[in-house]
């Protein structure tokens, strides 16, 4: 109503404006009272025409309906005095133009109180009404056809004429009583095609789902296309067509290609999207199962090792010393140390030979037998010959085999 | 044609203008459109539809059904068409494979037809061979004939047609209608035009051999082929519809740009009070398995092994919803008006209405609750003052 309302005032500005030098303005009207507002309101408000303003649009226009529907009353040709006319102040009502706000102010808080209730439900509310009190009380019964009613109107008692006996004189003029060759004409196989028959739980019939109506309308054209067959057959009318047959087809090649692509892409889609699905039910799954496997094989580990010291006990305590068995491994039997562990301990290990190698004894000390009376060694550049002397091992390594 | 006296014929060819008048204002007022200055005369004809309508029930029975021919010819002054010695009325019609059942259709629309209806027109004119094009019909400016049906009347004898199809389009394409007639006297249909999907979807994937002739299928409740006994239609008007969409959509015999495999199958069904048109492409595949091998041999016991037939939509697939069916061509006696046909109109006026009923409801309510209020009496709160 606002927006309206500015409209309003707008056509009695202008109409005021026009009006100025020969007519003294009016004076503003005094607020009017709650109680007196249907006629104070019929009395200042313009001219009954501008009574659809407020009316809720009821549908009908003088101009055609071909035309763009648009609210450009303000520019149906009244007299244009400045360019503030044409533009739309929404200000008009908060202005501080005080005569027509009051007005507004009034009129709206009129509106709000009730008082144009009968001016809107008058033109057409009010049948509708009674119309619509008396459907209510019939479809309660039957909500599923309200859903429908909703989309189609309401049954108006419309005639509808059924001119049997000439629509059967039509018919017979236009048939020409052309066998099968020439009209290739079928029917489906069936008495009915079932799509009206609304199911007795309820809901809607299937011709309004699309799936079943399509598919009851492929089933029923494939039954067709066999009768058609048969008859072709008896005709002798070839039917299939040779694969190298080519010819102009109703699609143009560019079109089946797109069409190839859009497939291809659908397809591509639903891969996709399985995959995905397929994938996230996998990662759900895949910590579950791989931190089993772990603990399953560090168990296995456990199991394994206690077995076969399990088994080396049993070993141990059956065996008799002295005795060997056919049984008995000597892998299981104590090794001791490893050998190449306890000659490093000697050279190197558990602080070595104690470090007291050079360290002579009285024996040979007086021992003479390497001492030559005669002196001649070789000297300086001459060599010794290892292989007839006496091949004796280092100092180091006779005190270490001495220890 | 001398049973009649001339002062009888004369008050039945006046009878009969005014019945093609008030056919033309019914579909004006039907869609709510003045276009002519001429329909603001006819308007007020409109009115007296019943009496028209009766006028026309009682020409039929009133005579026999040879007389009322007679009398067509008499106000119409066009013969029927004497059926040839090898034309397809003839009872030794030869269907040897030559064009001998000529059919030319005259396809065209309206000026005000949106991209998509424009667009099905395209595809059936591709889909059917016998089609003639003609530019777009724009009643406006034709001047001499304001009529719709002067208008495709003429132009189908200079174009020498047979039968017409024209795709009307108002409010710049947002309603669509279907008009399918033939000529020179036959009767015509007018159809509502819905949920209109051209062969460019890339869902229809289907294709076939441009102008193979198609099969005509038919819903059960059209009742059994005409002529061939049986069962009749759900509706007698359905027998007139199944007659007249053999005629118009499907391809002569032998037509010159006819070809020779049977590739596509046209299916009409009737459901929701409204008829259904879908095209498919019958593709032979080889069976899978033997399971469907058995069961393909079960439906075709005549026909290879090993082969499956299966369909595939090409499209374009559309709803017509019978409005009307007259006499004559787009003119004449109104032999079948749809009582559960709701106009695009109506049906946008009763959506607003729905709307306008919420704001109704809303004030009502207001209005309600204002009295409840003020009739109610609350009782005084004996511990209303105990804190301040």
């Amino acid at each position: 109503p606002r927006y309206k309302m500015s409209k309003k005032n707008k056509k009695q500005k202008q109409k005021q404006k026009v009006t100025k030098p020969s007519v003294t303005p009016p004076t503003p009207p005094p607020p009017p009272d709650l109680d007196e507002v249907d006629e104070a309101m019929t009395e200042e408000v313009a001219p009954p025409a501008d009574h659809d303003d407020l009316v809720e649009d009821n549908g009908t226009s003088s101009e055609e309906d071909d035309e763009v529907e648009d609210d450009d009353d303000s520019q149906d040709g009244e007299h244009i005095e400045s360019i503030r006319d044409i533009v739309v102040d929404d200000e008009d009502d908060e202005d501080a133009d005080g005569e027509f706000a009051k007005e507004a102010r009034a009129l709206r808080k009129a509106i709000a109180e009730g008082a144009f209730d009968k001016v809107a439900m008058g033109g057409k509310g009010v049948l509708k009404q009674s119309g619509e009190e008396n459907d209510e009380g019939e479809d309660e019964e039957e909500d599923a056809e309200e859903e429908e009613s909703l989309m189609v109107s309401q049954q108006k008692p419309s005639d509808g004429i059924n001119n049997v006996a000439a629509i059967r004189a039509a018919s017979a003029s236009l048939d020409f009583g052309l066998p099968f060759p020439e009209t290739f004409d079928v029917t489906a196989a069936g008495s009915s095609s079932g799509l009206d028959a609304r199911p007795e739980d309820g809901g809607l019939a299937p011709v309004h789902d699309d799936l079943k109506r399509e598919v009851a309308f492929y089933n029923l054209a494939l039954s067709a296309v066999h009768e058609g067959r048969g008859h072709c057959e008896k005709y002798e009318i070839p039917f299939d067509r040779p694969v190298d047959f080519y010819a102009e087809m109703v699609k143009t090649d560019a079109h089946m290609a797109k069409v190839k692509d859009r497939l291809i892409f659908e397809s591509k889609k639903i891969d996709a999207f399985e995959k995905r699905k397929a994938g996230k039910e996998q990662k759900l799954r895949a910590k579950e199962t791989q931190s089993n496997k772990t603990r399953e094989k560090a168990m296995q580990r456990k199991d394994n090792l206690r077995a076969v010291d399990q088994y080396a006990k049993d070993v141990a305590s059956r065996r008799i010393p002295g005795v060997v068995r056919d049984d008995d491994d000597d892998d299981f039997r104590n090794k001791g140390p490893n050998k190449k562990r306890v000659a490093m301990d000697r050279k190197y290990g558990f602080g070595g030979k104690k470090g007291r190698f050079k360290k002579t004894n009285k024996k040979d000390l007086a021992d003479m037998s390497n001492y030559n009376e005669r002196g001649n060694f070789g000297g300086i550049g001459t060599k010794t010959n290892h292989k007839k002397g006496n091949k004796r091992p280092g100092k180091r390594a006779r005190d270490a085999a001495r220890k | 044609m001398g049973k009649n006296s001339n002062k009888k014929r004369k008050q039945k060819e006046a009878a009969s203008r005014k019945q093609d008048t008030t056919a033309d204002a019914e579909t004006e007022v039907e869609n709510k459109v003045e276009t002519n200055v001429d329909d603001a005369a006819k308007v007020e004809s409109a009115s007296d539809d019943e009496g028209k309508g009766e006028v026309a029930a009682e020409a039929d029975p009133e005579t026999d059904a040879d007389s009322d021919s007679d009398d067509e010819i008499a106000e119409r002054k066009v013969t029927l068409p004497t059926p040839a010695a090898t034309g397809p009325g003839a009872g030794n019609f030869v269907s040897d494979g030559r064009y001998r059942n000529k059919c030319r259709l005259l396809t065209l629309s309206s000026r005000g037809a949106s991209p998509a209806q424009r667009h099905l027109l395209a595809d059936l004119r591709i889909l059917l061979p016998h089609s003639r094009k003609e530019q777009k019909l724009d009643l406006g400016r034709r001047g001499s004939s304001g009529s719709l049906a002067d208008a495709l009347r003429e132009i189908a004898e200079i174009r020498r047609c047979d039968a017409v199809m024209y795709l009307e389009g108002r409010k710049r394409g947002r309603d669509g209608y279907l008009h399918l007639g033939v000529l020179p006297n036959g009767p015509s249909i007018k159809f509502g035009l819905l949920n209109v999907h051209t062969m460019d979807q890339l869902k229809m994937t289907g294709n076939c051999l441009q102008g193979s002739r198609p099969l005509l299928s038919f819903d059960p409740a059209f009742g059994d082929a005409a002529g061939h006994g049986g069962r009749p239609p759900q509706e007698p008007f359905l027998g007139l519809v199944r007659s007249m969409f053999v005629r118009i959509f499907g391809t002569p015999r032998g037509h010159p740009k006819s070809k020779p495999f049977v590739d596509r199958v046209m299916a009409f069904y009737y459901a929701d009070s409204k008829i259904w048109v879908r095209n498919y492409q019958i593709s032979q595949e080889a069976v899978t398995d033997a399971k469907e091998a058995r069961s393909e041999a079960l439906l075709r016991p005549y026909a290879e092994a090993g082969s499956k037939t299966s369909l595939v939509e090409i499209g374009p697939r559309f709803v017509l919803d019978p409005i009307r069916i007259f006499g004559g061509v787009f003119a004449g006696p109104t032999l079948y008006k749809n009582s559960k046909y709701v106009g695009p109109n109506e049906q946008r006026a009763d959506m607003k209405r729905v709307k306008g009923d919420r704001f109704v409801r809303r004030q009502e309510a207001r209005e309600g609750k204002r009295l409840r209020r003020e009739a109610t009496v609350m009782p005084e709160d004996p511990l209303g003052d105990v804190f301040r």
